[in-house]
């Protein structure tokens, strides 16, 4: 009996779907930030609510933000990592009175399994 | 349920090195300091929990804490550095700590200099996970 190893081809699948995985991820965590910065009564001229981005290694949504008020710099991720931010200069502060982020951070550990459960479905 | 703002306001007042600092200036569920505090008071430490998660059947709590440390200019440091040197002595009292009721503890976000937008004065954030004994 022989044994073939697709090591090298199993590797590349398993970096592409752990890319998409981690980019989902960081999509849902900016989604579920987003809800508690409006649950949480965070909002005044909505420019921290929109300037929410994910980044990884290859992609990231900095350009998207909109809006007249400070921004920091851009975050970028290293490979096999995803950035949930909000790049309101701001948004420390808030993070720090009251977490929106962190607890998107939570939520979105629990939304896991479904993103990589769905993620292997697609494979 | 334990009272996890107690214990671990009680594990805090337990840590000579930041008794030191802070006498019994810690507040607990608060990221500012109270209401009429002025740096010229001292040094105080506010924590709430931002987050975390129950294990082992509810028998550990296991709460990320987030500090804020604030403190008064001397004679020779700016009022930053003394935040820092607060905070400094926070992370020797919990990092791979623990005591009554605290099972372990450990820095979970490095600390960051900032100053508050509205008083203007300097603090250090920072975060702990804290493992909590839950069985009364």
């Amino acid at each position: 009996m022989s044994v073939k190893w697709y090591g090298a081809r199993l590797q590349k699948m398993l970096d592409g779907a752990e890319d998409r995985i981690l980019r989902k991820a960081a999509m849902q965590c900016v989604a579920h930030a987003k809800v508690n910065i409006v649950q949480n009564d965070q909002v005044d001229t909505g420019f921290m609510l929109n300037s929410g981005y994910m980044a990884t290694e290859r992609e990231d949504t900095y350009g998207q933000i909109r809006g007249d008020g400070d921004k920091a710099p851009k975050r970028t991720a290293g490979k096999h990592r995803a950035i949930a931010a909000f790049a309101a200069n701001y948004a420390i502060y808030q993070e720090a009175s009251r977490s929106f982020l962190y607890k998107a951070l939570e939520q979105t550990a629990k939304d896991l399994p479904q993103i990589i459960k769905a993620e292997r479905i697609n494979d | 349920m334990i009272n996890a703002g107690k214990i671990i306001r009680d594990h805090v007042l337990d840590q000579a090195g930041v008794t030191t600092l802070v006498s019994t200036r810690v507040y607990a569920e608060r990221s500012v300091p109270v209401a009429g505090y002025k740096p010229g008071d001292g040094a105080c430490l506010c924590f709430q929990i931002r987050g975390g998660k129950v294990d082992l059947g509810s028998k550990v709590l296991l709460p990320s804490v987030q500090f804020t440390c604030w403190a008064p200019a001397t004679a020779s440091q700016r009022a930053e550095v003394r935040c820092n040197v607060l905070y400094r002595a926070l992370f020797d009292a919990l990092e791979s700590g623990g005591g009554s009721g605290v099972l372990h503890s450990y820095l979970e976000t490095l600390g960051q200099t900032l100053w508050h937008p509205e008083s203007g004065w300097p603090f250090v954030l920072c975060a702990f996970r804290i493992l909590l004994n839950n069985q009364e």
